[in-house]
């Protein structure tokens, strides 16, 4: 199979494939699924907190290319300097530059999605410039070579003994199953990390327009060190990130690690002001920020401007289904489960596998919808995006995506189903030839009743259809 | 939630295509029971489908003429029951979708919309009788929650009314998790829908040991795709829709080819 859906499917039965997969990811989920229930209600009412973190992104997104312009001149007021991307390649070669003027050889990052959708760290290592991913899971996933398969735990995949196995392998640490030794091993090598880094590279979790202010929300304190530390701090930041004042930020901060990891509040909360001024002790020489369209503004003016709203907190991966049979590397791109499977056919992503299958890749369960903290309707947007994919079948999506014989089973069904007659005729002829010998059994060999037939049985036909009365 | 409707006279029962095609005894024991509780009911003879299985496959443009179809049989009517949460939403929620572009068809759709029900949605907020839950009878059973209730903004309606009426029902566990059939998803990713089915029927496997003898939910095709996983997997267990579950003394006879999942 080579459609999109054909290699999502693909990828999707490796992993489901994997003994070890499923009871990791199950119980990582289902520990921040009891988390996130258990801390929004000790926050506030969870519905009127959700409403009031969607009304800060409803205003702000409804305002960004201003509030982006503001951003832009208070970062640069605060002696910062501004750089805009409008894709992947245009990011890597301002951080690439900015790198040589400032003769970089070590780069020091914190976790960052952005940075993860335009692949940095295989790019800048091409270059000459070693780059240190300093969040633990990020770092196991770099020493893995791999991708993060989840928004907030990147190593979610991965049980503490291929962690341990892993450390063995790469830094020469004896096999231990004790989690605490392991951190350890990482703390010593990330600190000398931390001390020799010429440059730090990190995202942000809120850009305040009125101050020219970063924000970054961490666990580990390693976003502390990156950005104070090394000579050089570069953030690059999706533009959805921005909001208007400093007040958004609490509403939003407040739902953030709830929803995440079922934190009251997150470790460390580092507010991010530009570079170090004159008769400070410490911080940045220079600062600089990577403002990222890479697709975003498309997605401000139609159906999907609501995607924008995401604040990555992962809370409808954990409680998606289909996330918690897959994982997330079978989505083939950055950004992993629903709200994956909306934004990385949206995003101009140079990496992601087989983005137009991944619409289809939900049930349209809408526990993601009930989970998520800025109420993002991700099924509306999910049947929106098969319905564009049908609008524009040249652009690959539907013809491939949902095969020939599903096309002319539901050409046949809404001729039927439009007319009583017709659709009365109609099921009587199904019936009576399922009643022919053989028919059953040839029929489940054939798209879309041998999908179907996979895991369940042909339903049976009654003696008289309900207006049969 | 709160549903300011008044209780009309009249009621006109959207069978919906599932039970028409599959599941008559659903459109049969709906009748009876809105009868037994004193409605006038109407079954338009012209209904077949909402349009649903096509809108959430993205396919709109043959969603809509049988959209067309289903207001025409449907606008005259002072309120629609539908025993479905998922025919419910689509037509709530998803149809005014289809007329974004028509104000004054749009306007039609919205009203219509508002004025349609959820069956246990109707008994709970519309109807408003508490006794009603005394005329559910039958075995010991499980429930399992169909996502499309979510949409609707129904949480423990069905709950309530059974744990209200004499019927045992055993905790199911992760009953508010997907049963894996999501309409077109079963057939296009039928391993993940699979593996979605093989956790729900462990669970349904559990309540079994427990003691349930069914599984109760209010949407046919959660149902369906449950019981023919389970008739595939030889478990011995019934499915029925919730409805069903109304006693035959308050309720016309006509429950031949029950669910059954062997």
């Amino acid at each position: 199979m080579t459609t999109p859906v054909g290699k999502f499917r693909e990828k999707s039965r490796e992993a489901m494939a994997s003994p070890l997969l499923g009871p990791a990811l199950k119980n990582a989920t289902d520990k921040f699924i009891a988390g996130r229930l258990g801390t929004l209600p000790q926050l506030g009412e969870p519905e009127s907190l959700k409403q009031e973190a969607r009304e800060v992104k409803v205003r702000c997104i409804a305002r960004l290319d201003q509030l982006t312009a503001q951003f832009a001149e208070s970062y640069r007021a605060r002696g910062g300097q501004v750089h805009f991307a409008a894709d992947a390649q245009e990011a890597r070669q301002i951080l690439l530059s900015i790198a040589r003027e400032n003769a970089v050889k070590l780069v020091a990052k914190s976790k960052s999605m952005a940075t993860e959708e335009i692949e940095i760290n295989h790019f800048l290592e091409g270059q000459g410039i070693e780059v240190v991913e300093t969040d633990l899971g990020e770092y196991i996933i770099q020493l893995a070579k791999e991708k993060p398969s989840h928004i907030i735990t990147p190593a979610i995949h991965k049980t503490k003994e291929q962690v341990s196995s892993l450390f063995h392998e790469k830094l020469g640490t004896p096999e231990t199953p004790d989690i605490s030794e392991m951190t350890r091993t990482a703390k010593r090598v990330l600190r000398n990390v931390f001390l020799k880094a010429d440059m730090g590279v990190t995202g942000a979790n809120f850009a305040v327009a009125e101050t020219g202010t970063l924000t970054l929300v961490t666990n580990e304190g390693n976003g502390r060190m990156v950005t104070s530390l090394p000579r050089i701090h570069v953030a690059v930041v999706g533009i959805e990130k921005i909001v208007e004042k400093l007040s958004d930020v609490p509403p939003l901060l407040k739902v953030l690690p709830a929803s995440a990891t079922g934190q009251k509040i997150t470790v460390y909360f580092s507010i991010i002001s530009g570079p170090r001024r004159p008769g400070e002790t410490d911080g940045p020489e220079q600062s600089h920020v990577i403002l990222l369209d890479n697709g975003r503004i498309d997605m401000l003016g139609g159906d999907y401007r609501e995607s924008l709203y995401c604040i990555r907190c992962g809370a409808c991966l954990n409680v998606c289904p289909v996330y918690q049979a897959v994982g997330g590397h079978s989505y083939g791109g950055t950004y992993p489960g629903p709200i994956g499977a909306v934004v990385t056919p949206l995003l101009h992503e140079e990496d992601a596998k087989y983005p137009s299958a991944l619409p289809q890749a939900s049930s349209l369960c809408g526990a993601c919808r009930d989970a998520c903290p800025v109420k993002i309707d991700l099924p509306r947007m999910l049947v929106s995006l098969r319905h564009d994919g049908v609008l524009h079948p040249a652009g690959g999506f539907s013809a491939r995506v949902t095969g020939m014989a599903e096309g002319v089973a539901f050409r046949f069904w809404a001729w039927a189903a439009k007319s009583p007659a017709r659709f009365h005729q109609a099921a009587k002829l199904m019936r009576w030839l399922f009643k022919l010998p053989g028919f059953k059994g040839l029929v489940r060999f054939f798209p879309p009743a041998s999908g179907w037939a996979f895991a369940r049985e042909l339903p049976e036909f009654p003696e008289r259809f309900g207006w049969e009365e | 939630m709160k549903i300011d409707f008044p209780k009309p006279k009249t009621v006109t029962l959207f069978s919906t295509c599932l039970a028409d095609l599959f599941y008559p005894q659903v459109r049969h024991s709906t009748k009876s029971l809105f009868e037994s509780l004193g409605y006038s009911v109407t079954v338009p003879k012209d209904q077949t489908c909402c349009g649903q299985p096509a809108f959430n496959s993205g396919k709109w443009d043959q969603a809509k003429p049988v959209a067309d179809a289903w207001i025409k049989a449907f606008q005259g009517a002072e309120c629609v029951v539908v025993p479905s949460g998922s025919c419910t939403a689509m037509i709530r929620v998803n149809m005014p979708h289809l007329y974004e572009g028509d104000k004054d068809k749009l306007a039609q759709v919205e009203a219509l919309a508002e004025r349609t029900f959820e069956l246990v949605e109707f008994l709970t907020y519309v109807h408003r009788d508490e006794t009603v839950a005394s005329k559910l009878a039958g075995n010991p059973v499980t429930y399992h929650y169909s996502c499309h209730q979510r949409e609707l903004g129904l949480k423990g309606e069905t709950e309530a009314l059974l744990s209200a009426s004499a019927v045992v029902c055993h905790e199911l566990e992760g009953k508010e998790e997907c049963c894996g059939f999501g309409g077109a998803f079963s057939a296009r990713m039928p391993e993940i829908s699979a593996a979605m089915l093989r956790k729900k029927l462990a669970n349904i496997g559990q309540a079994a040991s427990q003691g349930a003898q069914c599984v109760v939910a209010n949407d046919l095709g959660c149902l369906m795709n449950m019981q023919c996983a389970a008739q595939k997997a030889k478990m011995d267990i019934e499915f029925k829709h919730v409805v069903e579950l109304f006693s035959s003394e308050t309720l016309a006879p006509g429950g031949e080819g029950r669910v059954r999942g062997t």
